[in-house]
Order: structure tokens, then C-alpha cells, then sequence
């Protein structure tokens, strides 16, 4: 075997196994090579980049309102992991429940006002399964009537906020922000982003006659942050108003102003 | 940004050490793009929520054998939920290797300020996959859809080896085209 076909021999390895098309032979022995061989790792990154960017494009769409508890119920109901040298399995340590938290709900509308996203996330308590289903009505009537109010896109070079969208020459927005009809604010992101490891997203809003901008609040893990209504109403959301989030410290910007990159920036239509 | 796969990689360090909030953290920022990655080869809501529960009960348990030299963490997860789908088709004798027409790109164009640094990473795919051709079909039904070598062989008439130099190729051309 010549050294061209040796390295298609190893893409197909590698393809195989991330595409689950190995046995369980052919797996181990992917395993073992790629403990040993770094240059064999870093074309599985590669590939596995390839793959995870058409998983990308994969619409997504909400988990049921009942997708947690009942998760939770299988978790609890599996026998213990078995992890030799580690601490047994604990609680979250969050609430009385591990589920009993603000979750995300995804629900996807389709496209609105002709070129932006319908997708909608909002936040939700649920409190034990009886609220599940109210719960979920009410949030469904919230996220119906969500109104888009602007597109926020990657800085581009010069530094200069983009005036508004255009079809022209599209890019691709990062996070929307949209006015829900309760007057809450959801900014939330078009696909999975966050913060870098000890890092928090942090959101801005800057009014046009504003001399600087004022913090909305830190996103949560899935990169969204909803405004509330009376929070809302004073930050505004005129035409032209800017938003932007940003990547800061653990705990938020140290100074009161953004500190760190801008990750996208967007004006209100 | 850059430290994305970091991120996953953490999250699964603490479902091994048996940290339910990581696994929570997980579902927060991945919960619903896997659950489209199981409709695509599910082609069912409901049965696509069972096998990502089963693929995060897996995740969640085998979370100790994540090593870096096994991928990102983020593509570990959605290489074990994946398979869940894929196990959870089979089952259900479904009918993998109807492919069915790419879906709009999900992702809007929203803004333009006339900076080539802002077109996307998904941009740039599609115009890679246009230029796939007749291979962008073979790509997407395995990748996307979870069709298997063997059925596409059968639906081809062609060798599983041929099935394989198809993906690699297509893999590689896109590869080439997005550097």
C-alpha cells in the first residue's frame, strides 16, 4: 500500500467512525490509534468540523414541554454509574428538583417580516408537571405575537454598527432580538453559542441620544436573555437603538461599560 | 468564540464526575439542535425525542470515556446522540435511504454592511455544497439523514467501497472548498 492510498485508508477509518459505520473491532482500533497518533487526531477534528457544520444547518426545534421530567424520571430510575475513584452522583444542588429550573423552549415559527427568523425562545418555570401544560400555553401565546426588532451580525471591519439588514449582500445574523407581547424583551441566539470557558455573555443597549450604553443583563448558558416588561420599557427599543453582546468576565463587566469583544451588534429596524 | 469545543469538553468532565447541571447546561444550548438532527433521520418528533433521551443517558454515562483525541466534545455528543437516532431507525425498520430534498437554509440573511469578514461559516457551505453536484445527495443522506453505507450500496447498485470513496471525496471537496 503506497503512502496516497495508506491515507485514504485512514480517512475512511476515520469518516467510519464518526459515522458510526465501524464495528466494534474497527472502533477500537480507531481508539487506540488515535491515542497514539496525534496527526491521525487532528484529521478526525477536521472531518468531524466537516460534519458538525451540516449538523449545523439542521433546523431546530423545541423539546416538549415534558421532555425534562421525563428525562429526569429515566435518570433516577437507571441504575448508579459505576465510576471507580470518583464521587458517587449528586444533586444538582439547584432546587428541590433537578428539572425544577428555567429551562429554554425553542418553538420554531418560520420566517417573519420577509427575512428574519420566526424562531422564538423564551424562559419557563416549571414547577411540577400540573403548570407543565399552562405553562406552555401562556408561553406560546407570548412567543406567537414576538415581534422582530433587529438582527445582530458579527462587527464588521471598520468597526462601524451595520445601519440595518439589506438583501443585497446578506449576512448571516448571530442573535435577534425580539419584543414579546407581554413588552418583554428575548434576545436570543439563531444557533448554539455562549461564552468561552469562565467567560459570561453580557448584552448592551445604547438609545441613539444616548451618551453610552447600559447593560440588559448576562445571558444564560444557551447564549438568551429575556428582558422583563417594566426593565424593558426603560431600556426602549427605538428605531436606530443599537444592541450588542459582549464577552466579559465571570460575573459581568467589571467597569459597568463592554470590556470585551463584541460578538454581533444590530440596530432596531 | 474559540473556545466552543472547550466549553462541551467541561460539560462532560463534570457529567463524569456525575454534575447533573452540566447535562442540564448541555440540553440548554444543544437540546434543540439535536432534536433536529434526530427528526431528520427519524423523520418523527416523538420517536426523535426518545432516542435523544437515550443519546443523552448515554452521553451522560459513557461521559468518563471522553478523551480530546476522540474530537471536540461538542461533536462527541452529537456523535453518540446520533447514533441513538440511527440504532432507534433501525429499529423501527425505517426506511433510511428515502432522502428527502435539503431543507431552505434555516439560517436568514438579515443585515449588510459590505464586509466580506461577516459571510458565514454556513454561507460558505452552501456554496461548497452546490458544488458537490450529484454528491451533495450522497452527503447529506449520510450525514444529515443518517442513511446507512450499506442501504445507499443497495439503493445504488454499487460496492460498499465505492459508497466510502463517494463520502470521502464529497468530505474532502468540502473540506477543500471551505479552507
Amino acid at each position: 500500500m503506497n503512502d496516497q492510498s495508506r491515507v485514504q485508508a485512514d480517512d475512511d477509518l476515520l469518516i467510519g467512525y464518526l459515522l458510526q459505520e465501524l464495528d466494534a473491532e474497527g472502533q477500537s482500533v480507531v481508539l487506540r490509534r488515535l491515542e497514539a497518533e496525534p496527526e491521525l487526531a487532528g484529521r478526525l477534528r477536521s472531518y468531524e468540523a466537516l460534519l458538525l457544520s451540516l449538523a449545523d444547518r439542521v433546523e431546530p426545534v423545541a423539546l416538549s414541554a415534558e421532555f425534562r421530567l421525563a428525562l429526569e424520571e429515566r435518570l433516577h430510575s437507571a441504575q448508579p454509574i459505576e465510576r471507580p475513584g470518583q464521587q458517587p452522583a449528586r444533586k444538582s444542588g439547584r432546587g428541590p428538583g433537578f428539572w425544577s429550573l428555567i429551562q429554554p423552549i425553542w418553538p420554531w415559527a418560520g420566517p417573519s417580516a420577509g427575512f428574519a427568523l420566526g424562531l422564538s425562545v423564551a424562559v419557563l418555570l416549571l414547577p411540577g408537571p400540573d403548570a407543565v401544560s399552562l405553562r406552555a400555553q401562556q408561553q406560546a401565546q407570548l412567543l406567537s405575537e414576538a415581534r422582530l426588532l433587529a438582527a445582530l451580525t458579527p462587527l464588521p471591519s471598520g468597526g462601524l454598527a451595520p445601519a440595518g439588514p439589506s438583501m443585497s449582500s446578506p449576512v448571516v445574523a448571530r442573535w435577534v432580538v425580539e419584543q414579546l407581547s407581554d413588552g418583554s424583551l428575548l434576545i436570543r441566539p439563531v444557533r448554539p453559542l455562549g461564552a468561552s470557558a469562565g467567560r459570561v455573555l453580557q448584552v448592551w443597549t445604547k438609545a441613539p441620544d444616548a451618551e453610552r450604553p447600559t447593560s440588559l443583563g448576562l445571558a444564560r448558558a444557551d447564549g438568551s436573555l429575556r428582558v422583563l416588561p417594566e426593565q424593558a420599557r426603560q431600556a426602549g427599543a427605538v428605531e436606530g437603538q443599537l444592541f450588542e453582546l459582549t464577552e466579559e468576565p465571570a460575573g459581568g463587566s467589571p467597569t459597568g461599560l463592554p470590556t470585551g469583544p463584541v460578538l454581533a451588534i444590530g440596530r432596531v429596524m | 468564540m474559540e473556545a466552543e469545543t472547550d466549553w462541551h469538553a467541561e460539560q462532560l468532565a463534570g457529567c463524569a464526575r456525575g454534575d447533573q447541571a452540566c447535562l442540564e447546561r448541555l440540553i440548554d444550548r444543544e437540546g434543540a439542535w439535536l432534536k433536529g438532527v434526530c427528526i431528520r433521520i427519524l423523520k418523527d418528533a416523538s420517536a426523535a425525542e426518545d432516542a435523544l433521551q437515550e443519546g443523552l443517558l448515554r452521553v451522560w454515562g459513557s461521559a468518563a470515556q471522553y478523551r480530546t483525541t476522540r474530537g471536540s466534545g461538542r461533536g462527541w455528543i452529537y456523535t453518540v446522540v446520533r447514533h441513538s437516532a440511527c440504532r432507534a431507525a433501525r429499529d423501527r425498520r425505517l426506511e433510511c435511504s428515502k432522502t428527502q430534498p435539503w431543507d431552505p437554509d434555516w439560517m436568514e440573511d438579515c443585515a449588510d454592511h459590505g464586509s466580506a469578514d461577516a459571510a458565514s461559516a454556513l454561507g460558505r457551505l452552501d456554496g461548497c455544497l452546490e458544488q458537490l453536484g450529484a454528491g451533495r445527495q450522497i452527503l447529506e443522506a449520510v450525514v444529515v439523514e443518517g442513511v446507512r453505507y450499506a442501504d445507499l450500496a443497495q439503493q445504488h447498485g454499487r460496492p460498499l467501497n465505492t459508497i466510502k470513496t463517494w463520502v470521502r471525496r464529497g468530505l474532502q471537496k468540502l473540506k477543500e472548498c471551505m479552507t
